[in-house]
């Protein structure tokens, strides 16, 4: 059966406000309209000299944050957007990624394995597709797609927008202004689909008297770089125990862990900010509660680290997991996927706990590089920030006189 | 307040520093007071592999099977529930793992990561260079650490759907008492081939623990089901063969895997490949030794003999049973779905095969039948 019906009405809306490379806003001010939650923002891209997109994130590298309000409240919200959506392309089958992501995103993930017919490089990973790129023509820049249920789980939740209870309904889209050089953002459009049988509308509108979804709510710290390496072959072991305050008097249901680089030549590397560093001999545990989540070290090997992310958020598309292979990476990965290699190490854990103090303890080893005068630059001892995002299940409650009440779930 | 998640690690009950062919690890689960939550069991370590003491080099031939991986470490499993003995006792489980592989994803779904934390890859020689071990990017780095691998061995734990509600997999300890979970450790040759497997080739395992989760007893009676595996070897010394095999057990379907009897347990062959049975003339299914209603004609046709061989595990209609894979010799097998629970206890199953492969006599093959049952908890 499909899904539109004459009872269903597809509208495309312009930005009510778009300042390049700062904001674009869109406004739902139908007093009577019931729109379905499936908002799609297109065209998301820019304009500039030209370059490939992330091969992670793809054109959505360049949306900062996503901020859905009624009014003044702030209905949902997803901050640091890029770096979370590069980790939600890369929570997806290697299929989906290879046959629609790809095209919807303009990011570069889906891999198959390549044959060239020649000694040294006789089977090789590659992606499907070399990210695509942006151009100083608006004809030529490739821009994406985004369904915004993917990473606002309110839109998710719930299953239509009566503006009887959102009166006035913005969706806000903060842009990152230096993705490309001489960098200018492109209108986006919003698509959405209203409910135009009127009985029907009436029916969805008494009928809706809240929804339960989970807040993905973020924070953040930073972990030093590993001081004190001086002599070759030396490796020191870093240990760091830090408060995640965010979460605090909150039910958490799952956390997840960024590690993201700081040093310049990782900020440019392949996947710059927007994946999670892998460190030598990693180890994360979480402590909710007074009470070590995982036993002993916790995540200690990187298999145990993606099988734990598995469990948590389900598959994730990955060829290898590990900093670097001894021998010539060459023998089996492209060009692409031998440079990411490392960079997509994600932490997953499963709490499902009412926090009252959580502290993230994260232990790696530095190395010294022989080829780096200042090894606090060096990959594996640099400092980086621990980025984290936690679901914290959050209940919306229509009142009897209209108004809403928003509040944490204890 | 009991945490609603426990995440459990064990060690082996004869704790060694590492672990090689043919060591049991003895695994004795508790978690009294708790349910265990089944499908979450996974087998975790370190695995390296050397060949004369030293770390294998990018010149040497020695690779694992890529889509059994790391599971091809473990030879046998067999579990037993304190309350109710026995549940299962799977054989040559790295086999079963392989052709599950085979009829229910392809190449590309090795890319998933539930897949790559098995240490599985999209084809031989890409895991073959994985198996150096692993190191960082620095400079005059001599870090060479091994492959962590964290498997989730398809055995009756993890094979779990709840009675009265299928997501219910939560088994109380009342019901089950202590589980001890055995692993038999493969022989080198079985886990690793390739033109440079010798005997001087090794694999250790370190780090090794059985994690599971757990979630607090709420005294709300359950029934699980778990599927369990019989299996059967038998040896094919003719072109014209029957293999007649009596199984203790309800079961539902049979899948049957072929390998030549002189790449088995050898060195440089894969001893787990699932290797064509040549020149398939006829083949028949026959209860009690005689045909009877669950089909009622002889198998003629390869396409229908290779579907119903992926329906004996789940059509998912997404399978490496392919014709570039049979013509590479891999990824074949029979098998037959009965549609229902038959008591083959008191009945004989027999499998007939005749083929036109007159080499057969003089290097005959090994059959792994293996029957798909439950068992009720």
């Amino acid at each position: 059966m499909s899904f539109y019906t004459q009872s269903l009405k597809t509208e495309i809306h312009d930005p009510r406000i778009n300042v390049k490379n700062t904001r674009a806003e869109f406004r739902l001010q139908d007093e009577d309209a019931v729109y379905l939650s499936n908002l799609r923002l297109a065209n998301i891209g820019i304009t500039a000299s030209p370059d490939e997109w992330n091969a992670a994130a793809g054109s959505l590298a360049v949306v900062d944050s996503i901020i859905l309000y009624d009014d003044g409240t702030e209905l949902c919200a997803m901050r640091d957007f890029d770096l979370y959506s590069a980790w939600k392309n890369y929570n997806k089958e290697n299929a989906a990624n290879k046959s629609i992501n790809n095209f919807l995103v303009k990011n570069a993930m889906g891999y198959e394995v390549r044959s060239t017919n020649t000694s040294t490089t006789s089977e090789n990973i590659e992606p499907l597709f070399t990210p695509p790129a942006y151009t100083l023509s608006e004809d030529t820049t490739a821009q994406g797609w985004l369904d915004l249920k993917s990473c606002m789980p309110f839109l998710a939740s719930v299953a239509y927008l009566p503006q009887q209870v959102f009166k006035n309904l913005r969706l806000v889209v903060n842009y990152k202004a230096a993705i490309g050089t001489a960098q200018n953002t492109n209108p986006p459009i919003l698509i959405t689909d209203q409910m135009v049988d009127s009985s029907q509308k009436q029916k969805l509108v008494s009928a809706f008297k809240g929804v339960s979804y989970v807040s993905v709510l973020h924070d953040s710290f930073v972990v030093d770089a590993v001081s004190g390496l001086t002599t070759v072959a030396q490796t020191k072991t870093q240990e760091v125990s830090k408060m995640l305050k965010g979460y605090d008097n909150k039910m958490l249901n799952k956390l997840l862990v960024i590690f993201t680089p700081q040093t310049t030549d990782r900020e440019t590397d392949h996947l710059g900010k927007l994946g999670s560093q892998m460190y030598l001999n990693q180890k994360v545990n979480l402590r909710v509660n007074g009470r070590n989540l995982l036993v002993g070290d916790g995540y200690d090997t990187p298999a145990k680290t993606l099988a734990g992310l598995t469990e948590t958020y389900g598959t994730h598309n990955t060829y290898m997991n590990r900093i670097a292979l001894v021998g010539s990476a060459s023998l089996v990965l492209g060009a692409q996927p031998g440079a990411m290699l490392g960079q997509q190490s994600y932490v997953g854990f499963l709490v499902r706990e009412y926090v009252e103090q959580m502290e993230l303890q994260i232990s790696r080893d530095g190395e010294y590089d022989d080829g780096k005068a200042d090894q606090k630059q060096v990959r594996n001892n640099a400092s980086f920030v621990v980025n984290c995002f936690g679901e914290c299940p959050t209940t919306l409650e229509v009142q009897p006189d209209g108004t809403y009440l928003i509040a944490y779930t204890a | 307040m009991a945490a609603p998640y426990l995440f459990h690690e064990i060690q082996p009950e004869n704790s060694k520093s590492q672990y090689t062919e043919f060591n049991n690890l003895d695994f004795v689960m508790t978690f009294e007071g708790r349910k265990l939550l089944c499908n979450s069991v996974k087998l975790q370590a370190d695995l390296r592999i050397t060949k004369g003491g030293s770390n294998i080099t990018d010149s040497e031939d020695i690779k694992m099977d890529a889509s059994i991986g790391a599971h091809g470490v473990v030879e046998s499993i067999n579990t037993s529930f304190q309350n109710v003995g026995r549940v299962e006792n799977l054989n040559s489980y790295p086999r079963y793992v392989g052709m599950v592989a085979d009829t229910t994803t392809t190449k590309e779904d090795m890319c998933n990561s539930e897949n790559i934390c098995e240490m599985r890859a999209m084809t031989d020689k890409i895991l073959k260079v994985q198996l150096r071990g692993f190191t960082t990017d620095a400079s005059g780095s001599t870090t060479n650490n091994p492959n962590s691998f964290s498997i989730k061995p398809l055995f009756v734990l993890n094979s779990a759907v709840g009675k009265e509600d299928p997501n219910n997999v939560e088994l109380s300890f009342k019901k089950s008492g202590v589980i001890r979970v055995s692993f038999t450790l493969a022989r080198v040759f079985n886990l690793l081939f390739g033109n440079d497997v010798d005997s001087t080739c090794s694999y250790t395992l370190t780090n090794v623990r059985l994690a599971f989760t757990s979630v607090p007893e709420d005294n709300v009676a359950n029934t699980l089901i778990h599927k369990t595996k019989y299996h059967i070897k038998q040896s094919i010394l003719s072109s014209r063969s029957n293999v007649a095999a009596q199984v203790p057990a309800v079961c539902n379907a049979v899948s049957t895997s072929f390998v030549r009897q002189s790449e088995e347990n050898a060195a440089i062959y894969n001893s787990y490949q699932r290797q064509h049975f040549p020149l398939l003339d006829q083949l028949q299914y026959l209860f009690n030794n005689n045909t009877n209603a669950r089909i009622q004609y002889t198998i003629k046709n390869k396409q229908d003999a290779l579907q119903r061989y992926i329906s004996s595990f789940r059509d998912v209609k997404h399978s490496q049973v392919n014709l570039v894979n049979l013509s590479a010799n891999k990824a074949y097998g029979l098998g037959l779905f009965w549609n229902q629970y038959v008591n083959l206890a008191n009945q004989t199953f027999n499998i007939s095969l005749n083929s036109a492969d007159s080499t057969i006599s003089s290097d005959p093959f090994s059959i792994h039948a293996y029957f798909h049952s439950v068992v009720e908890v």
